[in-house]
């Protein structure tokens, strides 16, 4: 027979590169891990023998990574940069991927045309289509391919043993290895040691006539004949396995990962997590599920026997959580580090040679004489096309996927970021980006500056980080109580990370940002917010590193890339003979070729039951989802629409479920919704809502919302009563009343005090000049006290800014034991005012956190509370303590807002409305509630945030409860460790204001009758999220 | 016998020749501390810093070239190992330039074969022909006027070459506050001298500098802030005294000064505190502008009395001053409409104007007690059935801190 060209897999490569090549460049950016690759890329780029990368984390080490594939990005980015670089490794990946599933069809079902099938069938196949689209994986797909590659090389050393095969078949492995460690480790077991079943199948066969007669002792015959080869192959891969990546295998073992279990969608249960079924099983199966009668079958025919095993083995392994099962096979601890969605990917490769067979099947061979002579021509065309339209279409609509469900923020121009880092020495303080996705890999590529944060979080080494089940700080909000605890702690305590710089592209933190004392620094032309931290010391010019032995280095830089010289030179010849020299024969593969007889009927029932049971589930779920999901089908969904459609800010389409026969027109809403705003309305995400539906009438009902939003400041509960009704088949929303009042004035004038430093007067890069540097304010500590409650301890106590300047002030606290040694040390994080007027005072408590849960244990809450925070463990009990407060001057932020109006006592609640008299619009209005003894003594302070905003010259009602248990008990108290700006608070106190009265103080008192304290004081504090000026 | 003689003559000749190595050894050495003798430097003389490379020349050189020879030099700088070398055939050292450009005492060494053979030392002195800058220094750089608070002028004159001046030079150091003019002679001690600057009792600026000779500093600026505030008083303005909820009364300080009547700061602190009749209490915060505070507030809805205080905290208070509001109307009007609607309303106000909308009505029935906001001067409440079925009820409503019951009939 002679060899020729095989036009399908021209076409498959043609039609790949086509395909994938086009559509890469408006997918490959907006994936998971492309842009991590890249991050990775660019540190071999510049710094390609150097392990150790500063950017994130602190710093941590590359070698936690296969570095192939990040270094031939790397290198080709010297031609084009590193975009090209990566595009170019996809383009390769995409050739090599079609021509391996090409050549290990071959080995699988030895015939061209069925192998040419595979390969056509590979560039739709969604998987892969999700695999590089969607995840960006692509040291994953390069590591597949060229394993798929490798398979009939090992084959052939096998069957044949000649030593040449053996070469080819290690180099190519070590390509594998080099590129991504888990695909050669679980490709040993899930497509190597089946092949090696179908090896001795085969030899079995060989000397026996028919199929029937191939024994178990057959096999164990063949077995003992081909023993030395396997384990020689075995060996030496295993060496390959460990040799080519030793550097990573011996920091592996160094710095084992202490990353707790990041949650991941794969390892979700799918009949629960439907979303996650969708993306982790549904979409990578697509069109292949209809064929598993057919997979099954094939799979379990003699020769295919094996690959049969790991096929189901790895269908069941992808189901993720959905079974026990796959946490029984692979163990606790392998199951909470794999993404489990790499089986489901191998698993539907694995079927392509067996669906390339099918389909060659049924176009044109026995089964579409078998089909056109049951159904008819038409009827087998017409499903024909179906089929390949249906197959094509899923395809697209994976590649798509992020378009209408975008897992990633709008891409954000990185210059202005790139020039702000740039400029003025900014890059000697580390940043952290909030919001950006998986972009901030990108960003980090472009920059020096480095961050605490960063998206590689197998190499973390901070505990604050490694403790949590948090992908990013930056997208932290989606993982509630951890992900804002995590990040909390980072922006109480910026000053031990060198963190000054935060960009922030969702203004959900921005509260958390402005309550822990950071103010807004500018707003770049990329609509990021820059925010900063005054007072933080920038990063010693030296910073720590884990070295490595310079042979591993070596190794690390020079190993991969030898790796592609090898296996390229070995297979130059091979590539000669088979483009040149036609005449020589098939590989020995091709001897095994299977005659397709019949189709058994069995086989032929069960695919047409499944056919339906699958027809019948989809139709099924396709109707529930409509049940559900129609906005107004019933009561309950038109809330729940309703609510959705608000915490979106869709607001047209909320306004579409109220009552049309209400006076309430799409602009009043609009307008009524423009002008509410605050914690609730404007930085709430929804968590969870409970609709009680009371009274139902056919064409009435009332419903109680219960609606718990997460705020970065504190959980809200909403309970909201709903009028609803029905008409016309649909159920609407009755609009609810307006608050009538209406602000006294009309054009409101006031004058004011602003504030404006200059920074460094003379434009120089050179440090700022003596003159330039603005003394710090002088504030004073009124009082301190180290209290216990219960087991946990806080400090509480007054400052008040005694200079004619206003103070940014931070409020450390540490506690210490009898032998003066150090048990505790932490800041006021939202317990204190932070920006103070002249002469202002305000209340602060310190909390001594720890890094929370940092015993594996210890248990986690199952649900979202900001306020909640994990008290540091002391192993004595504390007897003294420090405050130490550092003030800066402070230009922004000093709106005074919020005023108390007619306040009082009504049992276990203050009561009162707040009154805004300012020019701003008080967004997010904070209480601090001082609680004092019957001596005027302040024992506790308690933050409560006003979940509306309160709007200029407007007042609003307030209840807030308050504090109704036991106070705390003192335990010392006295400024005489109490320090400003490293001088001691007594020399502050003697000299500013040395003959101190109670002006002020003896009024701020209000008297409180029933409650374990007599007297409280509220120090009122804003956030202004959109200043005037 | 003849052995024995034998044995003589040996150790004569031993003795002989272990004697000459000895002399030879010790005469070897000698020329050793001769050749060492040879090589000798100048003395070095005390000379100004220059930025240029000084040359040291030897008193004797008595060598090839090729000797192992070497100055070291230890000063301000560091150290340095210094070869010589020839200019026309004449051996030097030169000492190069970044070396003798930083004043201090240099200690030298001369060194050949590893040992020292010459030592001495020299100073490098400050060129005090050719200044630089003079270097001032000044903080804290705002002080409060008062007779406690002061600030400290430094001042480290320099020559070109950025040495300090010698102990004793004489600099003058001075100040300018409004229109006067202070210049303090000072002598240098440790290349630098400084002054402690009291406080004005005024606030303004006060500008700093220092001159030696021809060169002079920056000018560097201290802000004097006034001191603690005094008493102040307060006064209320507001357009009218009726308790209509709707408009803006403003509390007024005079102007707060401290006790040498220097006007606060901008932006300074002040809150104003109010209590009523019955207990309930206000908290506004206001800055000052040119020593003015102005706290504003909404008028009450209901009648009452307000007690109004200002204070800086623990620094400076107001006397208490009151301000009474008077009611707007005397009735409460009400009527019920379609049997189960009760209108409260029109309320109207001092000129028989309608109340701006959003005053609060409470209506309590049973126990039960409904809250609602006017608009257009009424408010409105609905007896529903389920809730309230036939019968006779009594009511109250209130508003305006106005209270007034009524009775209905629900039919």
């Amino acid at each position: 027979m002679q060899s020729r060209t095989n036009k399908y897999l021209v076409t498959a490569v043609l039609l790949g590169m086509i395909f994938h090549g086009t559509t890469m460049f408006f997918t490959l950016e907006r994936t998971y891990d492309a842009l991590i690759h890249l991050f990775f890329a660019n540190h071999y780029a510049t710094s390609w023998f150097e392990p150790w990368n500063y950017s994130w984390y602190t710093g941590f080490t590359v070698m936690g990574y296969p570095p192939l594939v990040h270094q031939t990005i790397g290198a080709l980015s010297y031609i084009g940069g590193l975009k090209f670089g990566m595009f170019t490794v996809a383009l390769i990946g995409v050739v090599l991927f079609i021509t391996g599933v090409y050549r290990f069809t071959q080995v699988l079902i030895p015939n061209k045309k069925v192998a040419g099938y595979a390969a056509i069938l590979a560039v739709f196949s969604s998987s892969f289509v999700e695999t590089l689209h969607i995840f960006g994986q692509l040291p994953s797909i390069i590591g597949i391919s060229v394993l798929m590659h490798t398979l009939p090389e090992v084959f052939l050393w096998l069957k044949t043993a000649r030593k040449s095969h053996l070469f080819k078949s290690l180099a190519l492995l070590a390509v594998t290895v080099t590129s991504h460690h888990v695909t050669p480790i679980f490709g040993m077991v899930f497509f190597i040691f089946p092949l090696i079943g179908m090896v001795l199948m085969d030899a079995a066969r060989e000397k026996v006539d028919t199929n029937r007669e191939v024994t178990f002792s057959a096999f164990a015959k063949a077995l003992s004949a081909h023993l030395k080869r396997i384990i020689i192959f075995g060996a030496c891969s295993l060496v390959l396995v460990i040799g080519c990546i030793l550097p990573y295998w011996i920091n592996t073992k160094n710095n084992p990962i202490t990353q707790v279990p990041i949650p991941h969608g794969s390892r979700d249960n799918f009949l629960e997590v439907t979303s996650s079924g969708l993306v982790f099983f549904i979409i990578p199966w697509g069109l292949l599920l209809f064929l598993l009668p057919y997979f099954f079958y094939r799979y379990y025919s003699k020769r295919l026997l094996f690959y049969g095993i790991s096929f189901t083995l790895l269908l069941i392994l992808g189901t993720g959580g959905t079974t026990s099962i796959p946490l029984k096979v692979l163990g606790e601890n392998a199951f909470n580090i794999l993404t489990l969605d790499r089986f489901t990917l191998w698993a539907s490769i694995m079927v392509l040679p067996v669906f390339g067979e099918f389909c060659y099947r049924f176009v044109e061979d026995d089964y579409k004489a078998y089909l056109q002579d049951r159904w008819g021509t038409i009827v087998h065309r017409g499903v024909g096309g179906i089929l390949v339209l249906l197959f094509i279409f899923i395809a697209i609509f994976t590649m798509t996927l992020g378009k209408f469900r975008p897992s990633q923020p709008d891409p954000i121009k990185m210059t202005p970021i790139v020039n702000f880092l740039n400029e003025d020495e900014h890059y000697k303080w580390r940043y952290l980006p909030l919001g950006f996705g998986d972009q901030m890999a990108w960003l980090s590529a472009q920059t020096k500056a480095t961050t605490v944060d960063g998206d590689y979080h197998s190499a973390r080494r901070l505990p604050e980080l490694t403790t949590r089940a948090v992908e990013r700080l930056e997208n932290s909000k989606y993982r509630g109580i951890e992900g804002i605890g995590s990040l909390q702690q980072f922006l109480a305590v910026p000053e031990k990370y060198h963190l000054k710089f935060v960009f922030s592209n969702d203004k959900f933190y921005d509260p958390l940002l402005y309550f822990s004392g950071w103010h807004r620094l500018s707003l770049l032309e990329n609509g990021i917010m820059v925010w900063e931290k005054a007072g933080i010391a920038p990063l010693p010019s030296i910073l720590p590193k884990d070295d490595v032995p310079l042979f591993q280095k070596l190794l690390w830089g020079i190993i991969p890339f030898a790796t592609i010289f090898i296996a390229v030179l070995l297979h130059l010849r091979s590539f000669w003979t088979r483009s040149l020299n036609r005449k020589k024969g098939l590989p020995i593969y091709f001897n095994f070729k299977q005659e397709y007889k019949k189709i058994p009927k069995l086989l032929y029932n069960s695919s047409i039951l499944w056919t339906g049971i699958l027809m019948i589930v989809i139709l099924a779920s396709g109707y529930t989802f409509y049940i559900k999901n129609t906005a107004q089908l019933s009561p309950e969904n038109v809330v729940k629409a309703y609510y959705d459609a608000i915490d979106l800010k869709e607001f047209e389409r909320a306004h579409s479920y109220i009552d049309p026969d209400s006076d309430k027109t799409l602009s009043q809403f609009m307008l009524e919704t423009s002008v509410s705003d605050g914690l609730l309305n404007s930085y709430a995400k929804l968590d969870s809502l409970h609709i009680e539906i009371i009274t139902k009438t056919d064409t009435t009902a009332k419903g109680f919302v219960n609606a718990q939003w997460i705020t970065p400041l504190k959980e809200i509960n909403t309970r909201d009563k709903l009028l609803l009704k029905k008409q016309k088949g649909k159920w609407f929303v009755l609009p609810k009343t307006l608050d009538p009042d209406i602000p006294p004035d009309q054009l409101l004038i006031q004058s004011g005090t602003a504030y404006y430093n200059h920074g460094k007067r003379a434009i120089t890069s050179e440090q700022t000049h003596h003159e330039d540097v603005l003394k710090q304010p002088v504030v004073e500590v009124l009082s301190a006290r180290l209290v216990q409650l219960n087991t946990t301890y806080a400090i509480v106590g007054t400052i008040q800014n005694v200079d004619n300047i206003p103070a940014d002030i931070s409020v450390t606290g540490a506690l210490y034991n009898k032998e003066n040694q150090e048990l505790a040390r932490f800041n006021a994080k939202d317990i204190v005012k932070h920006k103070l007027l002249p002469k202002e005072t305000t209340v602060y408590r310190i909390n001594f956190e720890d890094v929370a849960w940092i015993q594996v244990d210890d248990e986690k809450p199952n649900t979202f509370n900001p306020a909640l925070f994990t008290q540091i463990n002391l192993t004595e009990s504390p007897i003294k303590f420090e405050v130490q407060v550092r003030a800066n001057v402070a230009t922004t932020d000093l709106h005074q807002a919020v005023s108390l109006s007619k306040v009082y006592q009504n049992k276990q609640e203050i009561n009162g409305f707040l009154f805004n008299p300012s020019m701003e619009e008080a967004t997010i209005p904070q209480l601090l509630i001082g609680y004092y003894n019957v001596d005027k003594e302040l024992l506790w302070v308690e933050s409560k945030y006003i979940d509306e905003s309160l709007r200029q010259q407007r007042k609003q009602p307030f209840s807030e409860l308050l504090y109704g248990d036991t106070l705390p008990r003192t335990v010392a108290y006295g400024l005489a460790t109490a320090s400003v700006n490293g001088l001691s608070n007594k020399s502050i106190s003697d000299k500013v204001v040395p003959e101190r009265n109670d002006a002020g103080t003896s009024h701020a008192f209000i008297k409180i009758d029933n409650m374990p304290y007599s007297y409280i004081t509220i120090t009122t504090n804003n956030y202004v999220g959109n200043p005037n000026e | 016998m003849n052995t024995s003689k034998n044995i003589t003559v040996f150790a004569l000749i031993t003795i002989t020749v272990i004697s000459l190595l000895l002399l030879s050894m010790f005469s070897l050495q000698k020329e050793i501390k001769d050749s060492q003798a040879t090589f000798s430097i100048k003395q070095i003389e005390n000379r100004a810093v220059s930025n240029k490379e000084q040359y040291v020349s030897f008193e004797t050189y008595d060598g090839t070239g090729s000797d192992d020879i070497y100055l070291i030099l230890s000063g301000t700088y560091g150290t340095v190992v210094l070869e010589s070398a020839f200019v026309d055939l004449v051996p030097y050292f030169f000492i190069p330039e970044s070396f003798t450009k930083h004043a201090g005492i240099v200690t030298y060494t001369l060194v050949h074969n590893k040992k020292p053979i010459q030592e001495g030392s020299f100073k490098l002195l400050a060129n005090t022909r050719n200044l630089g800058a003079v270097e001032t220094y000044l903080g804290p750089r705002s002080i409060i006027a008062n007779v406690r608070d002061y600030t400290m002028l430094v001042s480290i004159p320099t020559d070109m070459l950025d040495n300090l001046l010698p102990d004793n030079t004489q600099i003058d150091l001075k100040t300018q506050f409004k229109t006067a003019i202070t210049t303090t002679e000072h002598t240098l001690n440790s290349g630098f001298a400084w002054k402690r600057i009291s406080s004005p009792l005024q606030t303004g600026r006060l500008s700093t500098g220092s001159t030696l000779g021809s060169s002079s500093s920056k000018e560097l600026i201290v802000d004097i802030f006034p001191d603690l505030a005094q008493e102040f008083s307060i006064r209320a303005v507001s357009n009218h005294n009726y308790a209509d909820g709707n408009e803006i009364i403003s509390f007024e300080t005079t102007q707060i000064k401290d006790a040498h009547g220097n006007i606060m700061t901008d932006g300074m602190q002040v809150t104003f505190y109010i209590r009523n009749d019955t207990g309930a209490f206000w908290q506004i915060h206001t800055t000052t502008v040119n020593g003015y505070a102005f706290a504003k507030a909404l008028h009450p809805q209901a009648p009452s009395n307000w007690q109004v205080t200002a204070a800086i905290a623990g620094i400076a208070k107001s006397p208490e001053i009151s301000k009474t509001f008077t009611s707007i109307i005397e009735t409460i009007p009400m009527t019920v409409r379609k049997n189960r609607q009760v209108v409260v309303g029109p309320l109207t106000s001092y000129l028989g104007q309608l109340v701006q909308d959003g005053i609060g009505v409470s209506f309590h029935i049973h126990g039960t007690t409904y809250e609602a906001l006017t608009k257009n001067g009424e408010a409105q409440f609905y007896l529903k059935a389920e809730d309230y079925p036939k019968g006779a009820y009594t009511f109250t409503i209130q508003t305006l801190g106005l209270e007034a019951t009524h009775k209905t009939t629900v039919e």
